[in-house]
């Protein structure tokens, strides 16, 4: 009886054995198929579903982790013997012979029916082919767990399934994100320079701010863009009021600088050179001339898209460009890469320059010969003073007065011509600062990236009916000539600030465009299709950054 | 128990078997065919269990258990059940007798029931009332008349036989009564073989008598035996998961008896498979209850212990469907046990 049991127990423990290492084999590939069937519906719904990208990552990850969870589960699901014998005896067909055998062992040792219940099962068993029953063969889920792999292979291939609304509103997303981090970094950038005008500073921080809002996204995206266009007004008029506050500066200083690049090319190195006895004033202007060294595509660009700028280079004169000095809609904007934002530096040192001189001027007793070499210098400043008319004719006037003697004149010339220059600088931010904010508009409204609409900016700038973007401007011809539209629409105003190459609103009929004249003006084909068909115009064709505006546009065209 | 030897329950073992031979051929010459029949009224037999033959006139119901009663050396009785037969009739009654000295006093006069082998035939001809007569002999095995309960002597069994058709008239068994057959058996035609060979043997000439085969102590002793036989866990388990899953309320019902039972089969289902099991798995020399042995009675077990509901009455639908998808659908192992 011993030994029958003996054989009983080891071909159960052996079983129970060779299970278990089954088990966590089957374990392996459940937890496979199990992953399998997640990472292939994942897959399909992110060819679907616009989910997020780490999903089919995290997915695909959860493959082998999954495979690895399965072999645990299967190593803690332990089974007892009783529970292998009696499996033992469905397979061998022993009809409970084992486990009745091995229960009567184990509870009752002692009775007569034990040892001939053992001897009989033991006989049973030593008839079958027991080692054979647990057979180490590929599990069904080896194969299923295949079958998806090959499946979400293929599904690889498959383009995924995106809505026009949805890459729009990705686009959008991205823009605005990249537009407020790029409002951020310029504001903090601006805020480290010293001695900023409070009111600078200010708008400084409310770009910081709103840069930050558009990265958190607190606002929706039109929010965010009336936003921005209301930032970018004030902005826009507080440098329009700066420059025309007494004492400040009227004019475009990016015109000055440039029709002062372009009539003197060949004077710039020389005047810088007459400054280097000045040891903070040569680095200031060194650095302004390298910089316009390094632009002077940009120059070049902004000249000729203004025509406003580009009459007086043309006349040689030094009159401020027509649209400032009538005050009206604002100045043309620089791009940050082009000499302005040197030149403010420059121009800060030119009126540290000029108070140093004043103050001698202003105390006197100067020989003819030292009036004489201040004179030349202050000749020698007038190309760098050029982007501040008020600061050049104070600057001419200081001439004049120390050619006539008259010394302290001229120190209050030169007082007033400096802070002049100190007043173009503060305007050339505040511009620079609406610029940006105008440029991240344009890239949240049109869901272009930064760098594009910098090329924009540095085409037209933002400026609306600044130069260029007024009819009969170069660069109003241009985006003219290339937007669709119906033939002969003409946009006569766009009342508020545009931001160049972006699409011009298009007034449209529906199923047909309005039948007009060459050169005809908005309101004719307007009234014309409103006649026809109140929702004539199709705001999904609209760019989003300019529905408000051709909202307000036509309403203000009502008849 | 504990002091018989492995060697002589192994005697004990072949004696079993050796009857059951005797008992099987003594029976086959005289009932042909119904080979199932036979095999379920003996194991009811040697389980101690009343048996409730069902079969259409003719088939050799009552046959069956007067050679059964002739080759056992057990008292026999027949009570042919009519509509006005009385409880009385069957369990006995008091009667006024008259003394040798003239006295008259009450003296029991013991019924049909007073036997070792009762032959109910037709039991569901009679009413209600003297059907329940049986309920206390049959599960008790005693009988309480005029305030008085008198044992019966073991063994006792019952053997009752009812027609499935011509039900008018008759009245059929309430369910407490059923519960109480250890197994229904359900006696089919004959083949033509067994037809032809019954047609041998009864045109002919008359058959010689039955012998007696098995003694009461014997038969005491064998049911004893298989009693004995060991069960293990894993198979009182499955038979408590089939019995189970005939109550339609429970969750692992099969789909069948969740829509078509009112009632599910009693724990004596569970005692009826077990103990068949044991008694089959001797039978067929072995000294363990099997799953397949439980599966092979479930059907004489469990086919009177499932009452159908109005939906599957209306249906047609059969306990022995019932319970062909509750042996299909139970698992046989538990779900520790499984891969």
């Amino acid at each position: 009886m011993h030994t029958d049991f003996q054989y009983i127990q080891q071909a159960i423990r052996k079983t129970r054995r060779r299970r278990r290492v089954f088990q966590l084999w089957q374990g392996l590939w459940h937890g496979f198929q199990v992953g399998a069937v997640v990472w292939v519906g994942v897959l399909i719904a992110y060819k679907l579903i616009p989910l997020q990208e780490p999903w089919p990552w995290a997915a695909l990850a959860a493959v082998p982790l999954a495979a690895v969870a399965g072999m645990v589960l299967a190593l803690l699901r332990r089974t007892s013997m009783a529970d292998t014998a009696q499996w033992l005896d469905l397979q061998l067909g022993l009809k409970e012979r084992l486990v009745t055998a091995w229960e009567l062992a184990r509870e009752k040792p002692g009775s007569p029916w034990t040892p001939l219940v053992i001897a009989r099962a033991a006989d049973a068993l030593r008839q079958t082919r027991w080692q054979e029953v647990v057979r180490f063969l590929w599990p069904r889920q080896a194969y299923v767990t295949g079958t998806l792999l090959v499946v979400s292979l293929g599904l690889l291939w498959v383009p995924e399934y995106r809505s026009q609304g949805w890459r729009e509103r990705q686009r959008q997303s991205r823009a605005q994100q990249e537009a407020g981090r790029e409002l951020v970094a310029f504001a903090r950038r601006e805020l480290q320079t010293e001695a900023l005008s409070p009111e600078v500073e200010a708008a400084l921080r409310e770009v910081e701010t709103m840069g930050r809002q558009l990265l958190e996204h607190t606002q929706t995206p039109d929010q965010a863009l009336q936003a921005l266009a209301e930032l970018a007004r004030r902005l826009e008029e507080r440098a329009r009021s700066q420059a025309d506050a007494p004492g400040g500066t009227r004019e475009n200083a990016t015109s000055g600088v440039d029709r002062s690049d372009a009539s003197h090319p060949a004077q710039e190195p020389s005047a810088h050179a007459r400054l280097a006895s000045e040891a903070d004033a040569s680095r200031m202007v060194d650095r302004g001339a390298q910089a316009r060294a390094d632009a002077p595509s940009a120059t070049a660009l902004t000249a000729a898209v203004s025509p406003a700028s580009a009459e007086p280079q043309a006349a040689g004169r030094s009159e401020p460009p027509l649209a400032m000095a009538g005050g009206t809609r604002g100045s043309s904007l620089q791009s940050p890469e082009s000499p302005q934002a040197v030149t403010g530096e420059a121009l800060l040192a030119v009126a540290q320059r000029l108070d140093a001189w004043a103050e001698t001027l202003g105390a006197g007793q100067l020989t003819a010969a030292e009036q004489q070499r201040i004179a030349s210098k202050l000749h020698s400043l007038l190309p760098l003073c050029a982007s501040s008319s008020t600061a050049r004719e104070n600057l001419q006037a200081a001439l004049r007065a120390l050619q006539a003697g008259n010394c302290f004149s001229a120190a209050q010339c030169l007082s007033q011509a400096a802070t002049a220059c100190r007043a173009t600088v503060a305007t050339q931010k505040l511009w620079e600062a609406a610029r940006r904010v105008a440029q991240a508009a344009a890239c949240m409204g049109t869901g272009r990236s930064w760098m594009e609409c910098t090329a924009v900016s540095r085409g037209g700038g933002p400026g609306g009916s600044g130069a260029g973007t007024q009819p009969g401007g170069k660069l109003f011809s241009q985006i003219q000539n290339a937007m669709p539209r119906p033939g002969g629409l003409t946009p006569e105003h766009v009342p508020a600030p545009w931001l160049g190459e972006a699409p011009l609103p298009v007034a449209r009929s529906i199923g047909e465009a309005a039948p007009a004249a060459a050169r005809v003006t908005v309101r004719a084909p307007l009234t014309a299709s409103e006649s026809v068909e109140p929702r004539a115009v199709n705001l999904e064709r609209i760019p989003r950054a300019y529905r408000h505006t051709v909202r307000m546009y036509f309403d203000e065209r009502q008849p | 128990m504990a002091d018989v030897k492995p060697n002589e329950l192994e005697q004990r073992i072949e004696a079993f078997h050796q009857d059951l031979m005797l008992l099987r051929a003594e029976i086959g010459r005289v009932l042909v065919g119904q080979e199932s029949v036979v095999e379920q009224t003996l194991l009811a037999l040697f389980a101690g269990g009343h048996v409730l033959l069902e079969g259409v006139p003719g088939l050799g119901k009552t046959l069956l258990v007067r050679t059964l009663a002739q080759a056992l050396d057990l008292q026999f009785s027949r009570i042919q059940f009519t509509p006005d037969l009385m409880p009385a009739d069957i369990l006995g009654t008091n009667l006024v007798m008259e003394g040798p000295d003239g006295r008259r006093t009450f003296e029991f006069q013991p019924g049909p029931i007073f036997a070792q082998l009762i032959l109910a035939d037709e039991i569901n001809r009679a009413t209600p009332k003297t059907q329940s007569a049986l309920l206390e002999a049959m599960q008790e095995h005693q009988v309480t008349a005029a305030g008085e309960r008198r044992r019966l002597e073991e063994p006792f069994f019952v053997m009752a036989t009812q027609n499935p058709i011509d039900q008018e008239g008759t009245y059929p068994l309430p369910e407490a009564q059923l519960d109480r057959f250890f197994f229904k058996i359900c006696v089919g035609y004959p083949t033509e073989s067994d037809l032809v060979e019954i047609l041998e043997r009864t045109t002919g000439q008359g058959p010689e008598p039955v012998r007696t085969v098995l003694d009461r102590q014997a038969l005491l002793d064998h049911m004893n035996l298989v009693r004995q036989v060991p069960a293990a866990r894993a198979v009182k388990d499955y038979a408590a998961r089939l019995i189970l899953a005939t109550h339609p309320d429970h969750p692992s019902a099969v789909p069948l008896a969740r829509q078509y039972l009112r009632f599910g089969s009693s724990p004596r289902g569970a005692q009826a498979l077990v103990l068949a099991g044991k008694v089959r798995a001797l039978m067929q020399g072995r000294l363990n209850a099997s799953c397949e042995d439980l599966q092979a009675v479930a059907l004489p077990a469990l086919r009177h212990r499932l009452l159908l509901n109005f939906e599957g009455q209306a249906e047609g639908i059969t306990s022995d469907q019932i319970i062909a998808q509750l042996l299909e659908q139970v698992p046989r192992l538990p779900a520790t046990a499984v891969h």
